[in-house]
């Protein structure tokens, strides 16, 4: 798979993937992008170029995943990078999902129970990923800004970090959220609206794997390494 | 386009030894070699997928790199001679320690190779299933479920697996929603808040 490089027009990396078109949205880059390369949009948005492009590859190619270089940024970008990925999530992601989820359950027969109850089992998932990432944002961000912009204030308070566990179980069941539209609900419903809504499940799974990935094995071994050097 | 097992160990006795677990677990190919060499013999366009079991001082083995980007979907395995291997190594997807038991090497191999779902194609469950379904969706734990069932937490834990294994449904969550859709319970079952 191509490895984009900073030369590289801006305009060909969405032509190559069009997925990446939220995350380069993330970074504050807005579309207009005339026959302008990847190094001189950054330049222009003040972002770091070189961050920008590890992101987006890693984001491009699942199995490309340039963890020395990652670690190399300051937490600091990446805690940025993610919190813009979370504003993603609440505001777009999870609203559109919840959407085209209650049409699908108004487009099926009264009284079915099915999709009441898919609809259900999301909201609830969807309440255990705002908790997850208010947890993120209210206390696990803060204390790694504090770790590092004032190590002092921070008195041998060892955080233990660790979200596999967490993110296991929201990869767990936005899969079965797919299977179960997929493999077992009955077409009673409008099946156009399921086939839009399971495309935004999809794109949103790959997302939320990517955001995790960054946060289990970058964000958490940089904090490690932190505080076991004070 | 099939899919094998590969393994490259000096050692007989490992290679003999995880041959025979994965025979007895599971109709897989399994190509047995000495040196990591005679991997060249292999027709590798033949199988689409392999896993790859080496000794793990052979990493970074540059007949093993070539292998790995040769081949569409590769698991490559570690065997380490130590009692446990927690070391976590950028070159091996996993590591095989001596205290790794026969069931987990079966289970790994398996999982990749997606025997699970091609033997079970047929998502049917058994009435005992359907049995201890009903009752993870009702949110019985295994030792309950155990109880009323007058079978053991293992023989619980081993219909779970098999549950999850045929629905592709893993969370608890997602195995209630099935229920209810298969109208293995109904919805008046489960106390309204309480709903998955
Ligand atoms: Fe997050
Ligand atoms: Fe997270």
């Amino acid at each position: 798979m191509k490895e984009f490089r900073k030369d590289d027009r801006m305009a060909s990396l969405i032509s190559a993937n069009h997925y990446l078109l939220p995350v380069i949205h993330r970074f504050g880059i807005r579309l207009g992008f005339k026959n302008k390369t990847v190094a001189e949009l950054c330049a222009k948005y003040k972002i770091n170029s070189d961050f920008f492009i590890a992101i987006v590859n890693s984001f491009h190619n699942p199995n490309y995943f340039p963890e020395e270089k990652l670690l190399s940024f300051s937490p600091l970008l990446i805690i940025d990078y993610l919190k813009k990925t979370h504003r993603y999530f609440v505001r777009y992601s999870l609203p559109g999902i919840e959407k085209r989820l209650h049409q699908l359950q108004l487009s099926s027969p009264e009284g079915s129970h099915e999709m009441l109850s898919i609809e259900n089992f999301y909201l609830e998932y969807k309440k255990k990923l705002l908790a997850h990432i208010a947890d993120e944002e209210e206390r696990v961000f803060p204390y790694i800004v504090g770790l590092i912009s004032s190590p002092e204030s921070i008195e041998n308070k060892k955080l233990h970090l660790s979200f596999e566990e967490e993110h296991h179980n929201v990869d767990l069941e936005i899969d079965d959220l797919k299977n179960l539209l997929i493999k077992y609900t009955n077409p009673v419903y409008d099946e156009l609206i399921c086939n839009e809504l399971l495309i935004e499940i999809f794109r949103f799974e790959k997302d939320i794997i990517d955001h995790a990935r960054i946060e289990d094995n970058i964000l958490i071994p940089q904090v490690n390494q932190i505080q076991n050097q004070r | 386009m099939a899919g094998a097992v590969i393994i490259v160990h000096p050692s007989d006795i490992v290679r003999t030894g995880i041959e025979a677990i994965l025979k007895n677990n599971i109709s897989v190919e399994v190509l047995c070699f000495s040196t990591p060499e005679e991997l060249n013999q292999v027709e590798r366009s033949f199988y689409s997928e392999l896993v790859l079991i080496l000794s793990c001082s052979y990493n970074n083995h540059e007949t093993v790199t070539n292998f790995r980007a040769q081949t569409q979907r590769i698991l490559i395995v570690g065997i380490s001679a130590k009692e446990k291997s927690n070391t976590t190594h950028d070159f091996f997807d996993t590591v095989f320690s001596l205290c790794t038991t026969k069931e987990e090497i079966a289970t790994k191999v398996k999982q990749f190779l997606n025997f699970d779902k091609a033997n079970d194609a047929d998502d049917e469950l058994s009435l005992r299933e359907k049995e201890v379904l009903r009752l993870i969706a009702l949110g019985h734990t295994n030792k309950s479920i155990a109880d009323s069932l007058f079978i053991s937490t293992h023989t619980v834990i081993s219909h779970r697996k098999n549950i999850t294994d045929k629905l592709g449904i893993k969370s608890i969550p997602g195995l209630t929603v099935y229920a209810i859709i298969q109208k293995i319970i109904s919805q008046s079952d489960i106390v309204k808040d309480k709903l998955i």
